[in-house]
């Protein structure tokens, strides 16, 4: 008698402990994939990222080689930097003098809403130092 | 006995929810370790292919003048992103399996590609050819013989 009472109980708590294991597993297994979801995601984005960092700098690198960065017209600016500029991509490149002075710049504004990358990269205009700035975003 | 037949029902109830349940997370778990084992084999290809490009355009190698007899790490710039042509030719020289011991890219094909970028003309191709399942192309701009140009570096399988 003693028994049975015994095994009626835990019967009952059994059921309450088998649910709040089914919800505890339920929860883990939601966070083990969200995590490995995010995770995956992340630094694939990393990497997209990283192509389009390396993609900003090639172009101011060879425009800089290709003596354009020492120019003073906009739009020669622009369409060499168009150009050179890989299609998914799209940029603006800044210059300035050391001391922070606008020089010239083109004429794209960068996306407030999505990823915008950006660099700079020391250069000679004639005989002076100046800073060439871009900022690249995907098109 | 119908206490007996309501733990029946409720264990039928539970274990087909349980069996439900199994179920759904042994497919998402497969799913998602199939899509991780993806994304890890994608990451790799992609960081082989960057780093290696990166090393090709922007270095000199090692030792700096290296060539298909010395050649420890083949770099073809002589500046940064500035291509060097004896540097080039010299890399055409070599073997796919020493550039790809070279750059750790033994579990996979490589295909290097360089061509201009005002017209697309063909300056160089080595590599491997076949049909690629999966492949990463790492392209970067470069100066050669003072005109842009595009390198493409492909890992695939």
């Amino acid at each position: 008698m003693n028994r049975q009472s015994l095994t009626l109980s835990s019967g009952n708590k059994g059921a309450i402990f088998s649910i709040d294991v089914a919800i505890a597993f339920f929860i883990v297994a939601i966070v083990l994939f969200t995590s490995a979801y995010y995770a995956g995601r992340q630094n694939q984005d990393y990497l997209a990222n990283l192509q389009m960092y390396k993609a900003g700098y090639d172009v101011v690198t060879v425009l800089d080689y290709k003596n354009i960065l020492n120019t003073t017209d906009n739009i020669t600016l622009q369409s060499s930097m168009y150009n050179l500029t890989a299609v998914n991509y799209l940029m603006k490149i800044r210059i300035d003098d050391t001391n922070g002075a606008l020089i010239i710049m083109t004429n794209d504004t960068a996306p407030t809403e999505s990823l915008v990358l950006s660099g700079e990269r020391p250069i000679m205009r004639d005989t002076t130092q100046a800073i060439a700035r871009f900022w690249i975003w995907p098109r | 006995m119908k206490k007996a037949q309501a733990i029946i029902t409720d264990l039928l109830v539970a274990v087909s929810i349980g069996i439900v349940l199994l179920i759904s997370i042994n497919l998402s778990w497969d799913y998602y370790t199939l899509k991780l084992s993806d994304d890890v084999t994608y990451s790799d290809m992609f960081i082989r292919a960057s780093e290696t490009s990166e090393v090709l355009v922007s270095t000199q190698g090692y030792p700096k003048n290296w060539n298909s007899n010395n050649v420890i790490l083949a770099g073809l710039a002589d500046y940064d992103r500035k291509i060097s042509e004896s540097k080039l030719s010299n890399f055409a020289a070599l073997n796919n399996s020493a550039i790809k011991d070279m750059f750790k890219v033994n579990l996979y094909n490589f295909t290097f590609e360089m061509k201009y970028k005002i017209n697309d003309s063909n300056i160089t191709s080595i590599g491997e050819a076949g049909n690629a399942n999966v492949s990463v192309n790492s392209r970067r701009l470069v100066i050669y013989r003072n005109e842009p140009a595009i390198v493409n570096f492909i890992v695939w399988k």
